[in-house]
């Protein structure tokens, strides 16, 4: 009896330690820096969250599959591109918003063919996606932002509902339906046994090449949808827009507890990583240390994260 | 009695290696069916192709009645077979009931999981069939034994008509196989049959009715459990070689006066290898006769430094020396020939010259550089010495034959100065006149003084180079015998621990 309490003890401390991490890391925050706990910035903090946020629930279903997608930032731009391409040249803004989203999805399809059936590494196949996502991009633009106010796409970017903003809902009913799909259906349970084991998946008749097809047209569904709240929320489709959002969605994933070698992780979690990296460039930007030595910090993290991972793996086998 | 599963004159090849010939096996409704050979006999062909994995080359499958044909495991499975692999099939990240149910769910509402559903139905096989196990445990977290067990309700969850276990019992304690026994004859009274191999033939008689018995690709017969004796059955596994002394050894290179060139003393590593000591003397060949499973390369692992001993003393040329990887092993003039070439012996994708040249690559520099002249001169002598069929130098090690390719990383060791060199399974799916050659460079370094260990599941093979045979079971090593007058019946009765007085 001891034994098992003692078992429970470990378990539920590697499972939390992200939790208490997070909490710790706030108090020194808001101990060093009293503009931190202010109704604004949490606001301010969660509105910069929410975009990487939708982006990083779709990243959950790659990574728990065993697999990586860089072209994330490249999606989330082309769709922001394709819909106010679309309004400026006079289509409604639905239609161009639901264009967007099927065109992504496309991509995302063209990402999951190639690996699930060409078997090309994703990362590989998604990083010759982000080459032709920006081509395509730059013919769409013709290099130059694409800047018109849409009064759809303004309240989608910046107004409130019951108080709350409206890109934060849209990341909270995304990571809600996410985290349902994960643990209650029957496709969330075959994603995480394609990434635990492959083969073994193939043997209990599941058909693992459908369900990778699938996972990699999520993500890009759900970049395409970032990438249009994006659009409302800077009023203006960017070609540069996007950059860097795969790194920040791959470390909030792994922060989140996912493991990298697929079949572990939890879409609920991933939000934790996804706070945990905004409240780190909220604070550092309050506290004035200088962007580039953020970028340091974050791929030092993404090196910790993953690192505790694949070596308490290996110690374990 | 009913009939279930009926298998007509089923012929396999892989390739031009014909694996089964001729087979015929059926198989009644409740019946616990014995499924005995040694290594090698074509047991593992046989359920593979019930199960799907493998199609046959040639024959017929009925099941009740029905002609089938699998084209993948899953189908098998459809039709109610459940096969529990050595190996197992579970997903390590999910838990226990997840991996029970994994792919075919039970759901309830809309879209979603009826866990309530699942977790009745998980309790009433553990009820039924006394498991003990929690449901919500990540499996990579339980022991092997349990992962077994999980393997075994999820193969009784399927509710499958014929459920084949392939040694279920070589990771499980005494208690635990007590616990699969009962299952067992619970399964039998439910009217389920059961396909049954192992090694350990007490476990015959305590659970099984019959026993198939096959023998290098070919079914010797099917035999009533009560007709049987230990000896009987390692008898009808050897055939008729059972009184033929094998082609006796006619050289002799064992230098027994000579310090040993390898002593090990009371080696032990966990609970695998167990207080093992033996000696090996210049020039002596010292065969290793064991079944799989019996720890046999893990003994060897131990001296080529893969893996580390827990205790015990390990000497060369009478001085103690310790091992702590591959490296180190080639330093002290140890060399390996391993079991499993494609992977650990050959990069199959290059070019044979740098496949020859790998383990001895400083000897072939010119001025600090690689000198692709001396390395194919040395690859060359390899092609002579031991005829290696090579369209040139440079073709590439994947294109060579199964006998080919061993014979490169026999060439491997040419001119290496070695004390000692082991060879684990040489000639496992290479053709006889390979063999020949192979056999001939066993030969060719114990003539150098160099000692040899030689593992082989043919135990035709061990007698045919051994001066002295060691025989391994479970990580022990139970006899050491002289090779004179061995005869192969007497190997397997005690690979089998047969007593001849049964």
């Amino acid at each position: 009896m001891e034994n098992v309490k003692n078992k429970m003890k470990r378990i539920s401390f590697r499972e939390y330690g992200v939790v208490l991490g997070f909490i710790a890391l706030c108090i020194i925050i808001s101990i060093a820096t009293p503009a931190f706990a202010t109704q604004k910035n949490i606001f301010n903090l969660l509105r910069q969250s929410a975009i990487i946020g939708i982006i990083s629930a779709g990243m959950t279903f790659v990574i728990i599959s065993g697999n990586f997608d860089i072209s994330v930032g490249g999606i989330a731009a082309f769709s922001g591109a394709i819909t106010m391409k679309l309004i400026t040249s006079g289509v409604n803004v639905f239609w161009a918003m639901l264009a967007a989203l099927l065109i992504c999805g496309v991509v995302g399809s063209i990402n999951g063919f190639a690996i699930a059936k060409v078997k090309i590494p994703s990362l590989i196949a998604t990083m010759a996606m982000v080459g032709i996502l920006k081509g395509a991009m730059l013919m769409l633009t013709g290099g130059y932002p694409i800047t018109k106010t849409i009064p759809f796409l303004d309240v989608l970017g910046n107004e409130y509902f019951a108080g709350i903003p409206i890109p934060v809902l849209i990341f909270a009913v995304t990571v809600i339906i996410a985290n349902l799909v994960l643990t209650k259906t029957r496709f969330g349970r075959h994603v995480f046994s394609v990434g635990g084991n492959e083969e073994a998946s193939k043997l209990n008749g599941i058909n693992v090449d459908a369900y990778k097809i699938k996972v990699f047209i999520i993500n890009a569904m759900l970049a395409a949808l970032a990438g249009i709240v994006l659009v409302g929320r800077m009023g203006t489709a960017s070609p540069a827009a996007g950059d860097g959002y795969d790194m920040d969605a791959i470390a909030s994933v792994v922060i989140g507890g996912t493991s990298v070698a697929g079949g572990k992780g939890s879409a609920l979690k991933t939000v934790i990583g996804v706070l945990m990296m905004s409240v780190i460039s909220n604070s550092f930007n309050l506290l004035g240390v200088h962007i580039y030595f953020q970028y340091i910090f974050k791929g030092l993290i993404i090196l910790v994260a993953v690192g505790m991972d694949s070596y308490s793996k290996k110690n374990l086998a | 009695m009913e009939n279930i599963l009926e298998m007509i004159e089923i012929n396999k090849s892989f390739g031009p290696t014909k694996v089964l010939e001729g087979i015929n096996f059926s198989l009644n409704k409740g019946e616990v069916r014995a499924l005995l050979g040694a290594n090698g006999a074509g047991k593992s062909t046989l359920i593979k192709i019930v199960g799907g994995v493998h199609t046959q080359t040639k024959g017929d499958m009925y099941l009740k009645g029905e002609k089938v044909s699998f084209k993948n495991a899953h189908e098998s499975k459809l039709k109610g077979i459940s096969i529990i692999y050595q190996e197992l099939s579970l997903i390590p990240t999910l838990n226990v009931i997840d991996n029970i149910f994994l792919g075919r769910e039970i759901i309830g509402k809309g879209p979603f999981l009826d866990k309530k559903a699942m977790k009745m139905e998980y309790k009433k096989i553990c009820k039924e069939f006394e498991f003990d196990i929690e449901p919500d445990c990540i499996v990579s977290k339980l022991s092997l034994a349990k992962q077994q067990m999980v393997e075994i309700m999820k193969a009784i969850s399927y509710n499958a008509d014929i459920i084949i276990m392939d040694e279920p019992t070589t990771s499980l304690t005494n208690n635990e196989k007590e616990g699969l026994f009962k299952i067992v004859k619970k399964l039998k009274a439910l009217n389920k049959s059961i396909i049954y191999i192992s090694h350990i033939l007490e476990e015959i008689f305590l659970i099984c009715d019959r026993a198939s018995i096959m023998r290098n690709g070919i079914m010797v017969g099917c035999y009533d459990v009560k007709d049987l004796t230990k000896l009987k059955i390692t008898e009808l596994m050897t055939g008729d070689l059972k009184n033929r002394v094998t082609e006796k050894k006619d050289y002799s290179f064992a230098d027994y006066k000579t310090t040993p060139v390898l002593e090990l003393r009371n080696v032990s590593r966990g609970n695998v290898v167990k207080d093992v000591s033996f000696k090996v003397h210049k020039g002596e060949v010292v065969g290793i006769a064991g079944l799989v499973g019996s720890k046999r390369t893990e003994i060897i692992n131990m001296i080529y430094g893969v893996d580390k001993k827990d205790s015990g003393k390990m000497l060369m040329n009478g001085k103690e020396i310790s091992i702590k990887s591959p490296k180190q092993a080639i330093a002290n003039r140890i060399g390996f020939i391993p079991e499993d070439r494609k992977n650990l012996g050959l990069i199959l994708g290059q070019e044979m010259y740098k496949n020859a040249t790998a383990i001895q690559i400083d000897k072939f520099k010119t001025n600090g550089f690689l000198d692709k002249k001396k390395e194919k001169e040395f690859a060359n002598l390899g092609v002579e010495k031991l005829g290696i069929k090579v369209s040139s130098l440079s073709q590439k090690t994947k294109e060579l034959s199964g006998g080919n390719q061993q014979k490169v990383v026999v060439s491997k060791w040419l001119g290496q100065d070695m004390d000692l060199i082991i060879y684990d399974e040489p000639t496992k799916g290479i053709d006889i006149s390979a063999k020949e050659d192979i056999f001939h460079t066993v030969e060719e370094f114990s003539r150098q003084g160099i000692g040899v260990i030689f593992i082989s599941s043919d135990l035709e093979e061990v007698i045919r180079v051994s001066d002295s045979i060691i025989i391994v079971r479970d990580g022990k090593i139970i006899e050491q015998i002289e090779n004179k007058e061995v005869k192969i019946q007497d190997i397997m009765n005690m690979i089998f621990n047969v007593t001849t007085g049964e």
